[in-house]
């Protein structure tokens, strides 16, 4: 396969940016931007959910929980036995890395030598190297790693909301995994793990800056195999999400002030292709504008009742498999805020939502939506979330005003069930909870 | 990028930082106060008060609903400690006007929100701020105070500063305490709402395209209208001093999680605008700073797996350095010594070029990188400006370039272990049982 470049422009932002099919099966974003900072992601599209996959002869494969998340850390080593940050650090730059259910992420940001620095992220990501001692020293550092995790009441929250929804599912366990799983981490699992996933057709290198594409594809050309292998990554296999809500409420004491709740709402239709998920995310977008702002009624009325506080908010989560909604702050009467909630679902599903609400909110996102191209860090991760999809970010705009009333309303009528809710709940440690 | 900062006809000072980059435009307003234990909390509740509802917009939501029909225009809350002041006041984020369809400017709409609020809050028949919106912010306030718990290395960190500044008026917290909070009435929070009027001297800061004409006429129309009485901003004038020397002081409080914290602060001797600061910024760099290749990263983290977190912070305006490390609590002996023998090396002398060059860079990177962002453009030049400093950001990366190794072990030399603060964690970890069991 030859080079192939793709031009897509946005006469709404004033930007262009260019998607490249690189001979070696690696896709390529490059958004020029005339400012000082040049930013790159190169992701593997790995993550914690790849725990079990199956190859091309239906064999299947486990994994350890948090096996991406170590390989994340391992991937800075060198065989020079010079660490990754400091090559980086003599250039200047900062580097990086982050492990997400669906991929793992290595990234700089440099004011000069964006070339240089293209070089050493494409260079350390393609070549691993580990050994048993350095696997083991690793272990210590990502055991703190997960106890400092744990002590953190909204993550609990969160990581409880996701057992209470799926259950027996890798969703349900942490990206860095448990001091158990992570015992059972060696080289050769993780070598292993790299030779599935950190091929260049199963990559996506996603750059923005003062930088042009003939920059990018000149460090690409020289540094990258010269054809795709053509060996798929094999597939991830995740149990088949039930309808029903595994667990409908989850509670766990911490030293927290405030109960801190998160109710999810789990999404018994997500998106079978990437289009499908972009438009209802884009929809779910305005519907949770609409409905949880703090423009909004809900929001106001229970404020001034003293049930919520500022850190309310409402967010979709949508990937290939499964998708919810989470609706989360604190409260002294979290079982009040259901039941408001509930009752507040029912009142606008009966009398529909006000045209007012509608526009108010598409302006809203409108706007988040063009503030977004005004850093390189923001526009590299947003290319490189919209690309795990093979998806145009130019479009959601589009998709944001198009979608109409009706649309929304019957999004609200599916997604928001009182069978499909679950609540997580963390409550003050006895102590702490007669103050 | 054009900047100029001059006075305006009504009195208070104004800079303009011009540019075409951002399809956004950046306000703020601000003044700074001495923090005082009496005043300090009651500022902050009064900022939140101001937010709720205003003679035109009378609630939390009115005021929300305008902001979103500009276009999501996001006004928010200043209110931060530079050195022994307290800053408050209120910033703006809004959408360029040629991103608008119909291309009308929402500033002067959106002023006029922020002029409400400061000038024209809603008050009851009796002229006082509404006393259901003084209960609910209190309650909130209070939840705010009592949440600083949830975050155990926040948690340290707090403690820690409290007891290293001591009888500074920094060591007092923004918020105050419940108890104090009990205290404040409708009509205590007024009187001290019209006494900070009177003594504001509002320094505003415009980061953005809009031409100078246009941006002070709807000032003018504004906030600038209600400004008449404002007076200079006293800049010059406010005192900023370094935190001395002491006797080392430890602690230790038990707290039920996972982690231990431990939390060690330093004093340097050396404030901004001293002819030091950028000495002691690569000594807090080379030591330990935001890089993965400095001296306790690699020795704490990467070589003895102490540790996951391991991040230390050179505040500017009082000289100190706090060291934050989470850890288990058997590993804290080790890690203190570890962090006195790092000290010494570096007041020996024992560190590289490559070393000094990496941290040189790291600033040099962060310092051109804020060019990138209208925020940290005006915080910046506001946090110098502050001080009554005008140091543009090319003297700042030259300063940094031309730091001598023999500058940083001076400096390293001066630099004294003054409190330590371990936070005990005494929670067990739960054991998960992975139920996705592996072959």
């Amino acid at each position: 396969m030859k080079t192939k470049k793709i031009e897509y422009t946005s006469s709404l932002f004033g930007e262009s940016y260019t998607k490249i099919l690189h001979k070696s099966g690696l896709t390529i974003y490059v958004f020029p931007k005339s400012m000082t900072t040049t930013h790159a992601i190169l992701a593997a599209k790995c993550g914690s959910l790849d725990r079990s996959v199956r190859f091309a002869d239906g064999s299947l494969r486990r994994f350890p929980a948090g096996i991406a998340h170590y390989l994340e850390h391992k991937l800075f080593d060198n065989e020079s036995g010079q660490d990754t940050f400091a090559i980086f650090s003599s250039l200047g730059m900062d580097a990086n890395a982050y492990t997400s259910y669906t991929h793992t992420a290595y990234y700089f940001s440099a004011t000069k030598n964006a070339k240089a620095g293209l070089k050493e992220l494409i260079t350390f990501a393609m070549h691993p190297y580990f050994t048993a001692a350095t696997v083991k020293k690793e272990r210590g550092i990502i055991a703190e790693e997960i106890k400092m995790d744990r002590d953190l009441p909204w993550d609990r929250a969160f990581q409880n909301l996701l057992t209470g929804l799926y259950g027996r599912h890798p969703l349900s366990s942490e990206i860095c995994g448990t001091q158990e799983s992570i015992s059972k981490i060696t080289p050769k699992k993780l070598y292993d793990f790299y030779g599935l996933f950190y091929r260049p057709s199963n990559m996506i290198l996603s750059v923005s800056g003062p930088i042009d594409t003939d920059e990018v594809l000149t460090v690409a050309d020289r540094l990258l195999p010269a054809a795709d292998s053509l060996e798929p990554a094999p597939v991830r296999v995740l149990p088949s999400a039930s309808a029903k809500v595994a667990q409908v409420r989850i509670e766990e004491r911490m030293p927290v002030a405030k109960p801190i709740f998160q109710i999810g709402f789990k999404d018994r239709a997500p998106g079978k292709t990437s289009l499908e998920r972009v438009k209802k995310d884009a929809a779910m977008l305005i519907l949770n504008e609409i409905l949880f702002s703090r423009s909004g009624d809900f929001y106001n009325r229970l404020f001034e009742q003293s049930l919520l506080t500022p850190s309310f908010s409402a967010g979709y989560s949508c990937e290939e498999g499964f998708a919810f909604n989470c609706i989360s702050g604190e409260s002294g009467n979290a079982d009040r805020v259901v039941e408001s909630l509930l009752s507040y679902l029912d009142f606008v599903k009966k009398n529909g939502i006000s045209g007012a609400d509608l526009e108010r909110s598409r302006r809203v996102l409108y706007a988040d939506e063009i503030r977004s191209y005004d850093s390189t860090e923001e526009i590299a991760g947003r290319m490189l979330s919209f690309a795990m999809d093979d998806l145009d970010p130019f479009l959601y705009p589009e998709l944001i005003q198009s979608v109409s009333k009706d649309e929304i309303e019957k999004l609200l009528h599916q997604n928001f069930q009182e069978k499909d809710l679950s609540l997580s709940l963390i409550l003050p440690t006895e102590e702490r909870s007669n103050l | 990028m054009v900047t100029e900062t001059y006075i305006t006809e009504e009195g208070y000072r104004l800079s303009i930082l011009q540019t075409q980059k951002f399809k956004s435009e950046f306000f703020s307003i601000s003044s700074a106060f001495p923090i005082q234990k009496e005043e300090t909390p009651m500022t902050s509740l009064l900022l939140s008060v101001l937010r709720r509802g205003t003679e035109e917009y009378p609630t939390l939501q009115a005021i929300n609903q305008k902001l979103d029909s500009l276009y999501g225009a996001e006004l928010s809350i200043r209110n931060f400690y530079r050195g022994d002041y307290q800053v408050i006041g209120f910033s703006l984020d809004l959408l360029r006007a040629e991103y608008v369809p119909g291309g009308e400017i929402p500033l002067k709409e959106a002023l006029e929100v922020v002029a409400e609020i400061l000038f024209h809050p809603r008050l009851d028949e009796n002229g006082l701020l509404l006393a259901s919106y003084v209960e609910d912010e209190k309650r909130y306030q209070q939840d705010v105070i009592r949440s600083i718990k949830n975050n155990p290395s926040g948690y340290a960190m707090d403690r820690c500063q409290a007891l290293f500044y001591q009888d500074r008026p920094c060591a007092l917290p923004i918020y105050g305490s419940v108890e104090e909070l009990e205290s404040v009435t409708p009509e205590r929070l007024t009187a001290h709402w019209k006494k900070l009027l009177c003594k504001f001297r509002p320094e505003c800061f415009f980061v953005g395209s809009l031409k100078k004409d246009t941006l002070e006429e709807a000032l003018r129309a504004t906030v600038g209208k209600e400004l008449k009485q404002a007076r200079l901003p006293d800049s010059t004038r406010r005192f900023f001093s370094t935190v001395g020397h002491g006797e080392t002081e430890h602690f230790t409080e038990e707290f039920p999680a996972c982690q231990s914290h431990l939390v060690v602060g330093l004093t340097t001797g050396v404030i901004l605008g001293d002819p030091d600061y950028y000495a002691v910024k690569l000594y807090n760099e080379i030591l330990l700073g935001s890089s993965p290749v400095s001296k306790l990263f690699l020795e704490l983290r990467e070589k003895r797996s102490l540790c996951y977190s391991c991040v230390s912070s050179y505040q500017a305006y009082t000289g100190a350095i706090f060291i934050r490390c989470g850890l288990s609590k058997e590993n804290s002996e080790k890690a203190k010594e570890e962090i006195t023998h790092q000290m010494c090396e570096l007041a020996k002398g024992h560190f590289s070029g490559f070393e000094l060059e990496a941290a040189k860079n790291a600033f040099l990177t962060v310092f051109h990188s804020i060019e990138d962002s209208p925020e940290a453009m005006e915080s910046y030049f506001f946090g110098r400006s502050i001080m009554g400093l005008d140091i543009s950001l090319e003297e700042t990366c030259r300063a940094i370039s031309e730091v001598t190794r023999e500058d940083v072990i001076r400096v390293a030399k001066q630099v004294k272990w003054n409190t330590e603060f371990f936070l005990v964690g005494t929670g067990k970890e739960k054991a998960d049982t992975d139920e996705n069991e592996e072959d």
